[in-house]
């Protein structure tokens, strides 16, 4: 046998191997997210016994630490550079007005640069998306955020945040309210801060809640959003509620138009799991193939991203199905 | 295993080794990367052992707390695969009150005239016995746990190949590399899936 046979036969083999096995069962989203919250709390639980255990270690060395630090205080040393986040109106409804660290007031505009320390308002009628670090941050009408390099601090009105852009510079998103803070760990989230308090829920991913005197971590549940509310006496309350419809509606108003005319169903489908979150998964490689292959044409422009995937694939042979955090694609035949 | 096969695994076991410090340090990509990348795998192996949706739940759920508490303790002595289905079918072991001192089943190298024969027996085995079910089933787990020791690109490029019937300018047109890096990325792939399931089909199927 010459060695073009053999590895026509070894293919064939192994072929035939695989077509037995068939494709490997995808993890189903539920499981998922249910031993993701088991690990998360195992690893916390965890760090929490390693600092126990360092305890000792610290107190024994606690008197030279102290010593060393008495002896650090008297040697001069520059304060750490505060870091740099870099923010940018990307999308502007209505007039906003933004006012500097030198109290002077301006009006925004797309494509504008914001200095961080800077104060942005919006009306009645407006709304500003910005490129807050590599975050979308958007800021609802009647509002009010102070902008800082390492923090955003929503005095009233509402954000939403979307780490759905690539970032650069900030790593994790801080929102900071008259009630405590809200971090991100890889989301999507609002924070609205009114007379009664701050309500903060995260329609995918993981949010961190500190009021301050605690801390809580919410966490999107298949299909549906967590809401945390903390009131000025720093009481506590959570709910779920829809991840899409109206209450998220708002968010849509700031997306930048996609542009169809000759962009493939991929690209499209891509934009679309990036406004209305989680993540794309075809059925089959060849799904995919097809919709990275067909290019299309029209326009989508008025309509939302969760009403646009419904009209644009029904021009397609594919459809789309959400299935938790899963939008899942596969082939209508 | 030749050199390069050598400096793959080093580097594997060291990118699992940076992976695991960085999951401990709270590291939130890192986690993430570890919960994609591992959990699915592990849901395959259990499921192929356990069958019963209900006990690959309950087993998964305890491997996890156990390997969350006891990642901080992994040295990259074995890949990071490797030693979560150790914990699991430690754990599966246990659940089954099964002996737990089986050796690895993923002991490479399946060589031509193994496979050879290894295909053969399938195609004799064509009928539907409960036994030859029973075995098919057996297999059919021990294939989707070899591809699962693949690196994912690998194993992919596989499925794509051979159970959907893409072509290489399709494959490469999927992962975004030209058609020559797909049918090198093939070649190795091949050569990977031969070493890991090879014994392991060797044993399942008495050949």
């Amino acid at each position: 046998m010459n060695e073009s046979e053999r590895k026509d036969e070894e293919d064939s083999d192994i072929s035939l191997l695989l077509k037995l096995a068939g494709p490997r069962e995808k993890l189903p989203q539920e499981l998922k997210q249910n031993w993701e919250s088991v690990f998360r709390q195992e690893l916390k639980a965890a760090a929490k016994s390693r600092q126990s255990r360092r305890r000792k270690w610290i107190a024994g060395v606690a008197a030279t630490v102290a010593f060393c630090a008495l002896l650090l205080n008297f040697i001069p040393h520059s304060p750490a550079p505060e870091p740099v986040t870099m923010v940018r109106v990307s999308s502007l409804s209505g007039s906003a007005a933004m006012t500097g660290v030198d109290g002077k007031t301006t009006e925004l505009e797309k494509g504008m640069h914001i200095a961080t320390g800077s104060l942005i308002e919006t009306g009645s009628d407006s709304r500003v998306g910005l490129n807050y670090g590599g975050y979308s941050l958007r800021i609802d009408i009647n509002s009010r955020v102070t902008l800082h390099a390492s923090a955003v601090h929503l005095v009233s009105g509402q954000v939403y945040a979307s780490d759905a852009v690539q970032r650069i510079g900030l790593t994790q998103l801080n929102i900071t309210t008259p009630q405590g803070s809200v971090r991100d760990i890889g989301t999507q989230f609002t924070v609205r801060v009114s007379a009664e308090g701050t309500v903060a829920t995260v329609r995918q991913g993981i949010i961190l809640v500190d009021t301050g005197a605690s801390e809580f971590q919410i966490e999107a549940q298949r299909g549906s959003a967590a809401r945390l509310w903390v009131n000025n006496m720093g009481e506590v309350q959570s709910t779920q509620v829809s991840a899409t419809g109206e209450n998220w509606r708002w968010i849509y108003a700031l997306v930048e138009p996609f542009e169809l005319e000759g962009k493939s169903i991929y690209d499209f489908l891509q934009w679309s799991v990036s406004e209305t979150g989680g993540e794309l998964v075809f059925s089959r490689a060849s799904d995919e193939l097809y919709a990275r292959r067909v290019l299309l044409h029209g326009s989508a422009t008025g309509l939302d991203p969760e009403r646009a995937l419904l009209t644009v694939l029904e021009a397609t042979d594919l459809k789309a199905q959400r299935q938790g955090d899963t939008l899942l694609v596969s082939s209508r035949r | 295993m030749d050199d390069i096969s050598d400096n793959t695994a080093l580097m594997q076991l060291s990118r699992d080794r940076r992976l695991a410090a960085r999951v401990v340090a709270g590291d939130e990509r890192a986690l993430r990367q570890f919960v994609d990348e591992y959990f699915p795998r592990l849901y395959r192996y259990a499921h192929h052992r356990l069958r019963n949706p209900a006990d690959v739940d309950d087993v998964v759920q305890v491997v996890l707390a156990q390997a969350a508490r006891r990642l901080e303790t992994y040295r990259g002595e074995a890949t990071l695969l490797t030693w979560l289905i150790r914990i699991c079918r430690h754990e599966i072991s246990r659940q089954l009150h099964r002996d737990t001192r089986d050796s690895d089943l993923m002991v490479p190298f399946l060589n031509d005239d193994l496979l050879r024969s290894v295909v053969e027996s399938i195609e004799v085995e064509g009928g539907s016995t409960p036994e030859a079910d029973s075995r098919r089933l057996e297999l059919i787990g021990l294939i989707q746990t070899a591809l699962d020791q693949l690196p994912e690109r690998y194993a992919s490029a596989l499925e794509m190949k051979y159970i959907e019937g893409l072509n290489s300018i399709e494959i490469a047109e999927l992962m975004q590399i030209s058609d020559e890096a797909t049918q090198s990325l093939l070649a190795r792939a091949r050569r990977a899936f031969k070493e890991v399931c090879g014994e392991a089909l060797h044993t399942a199927l008495q050949v």
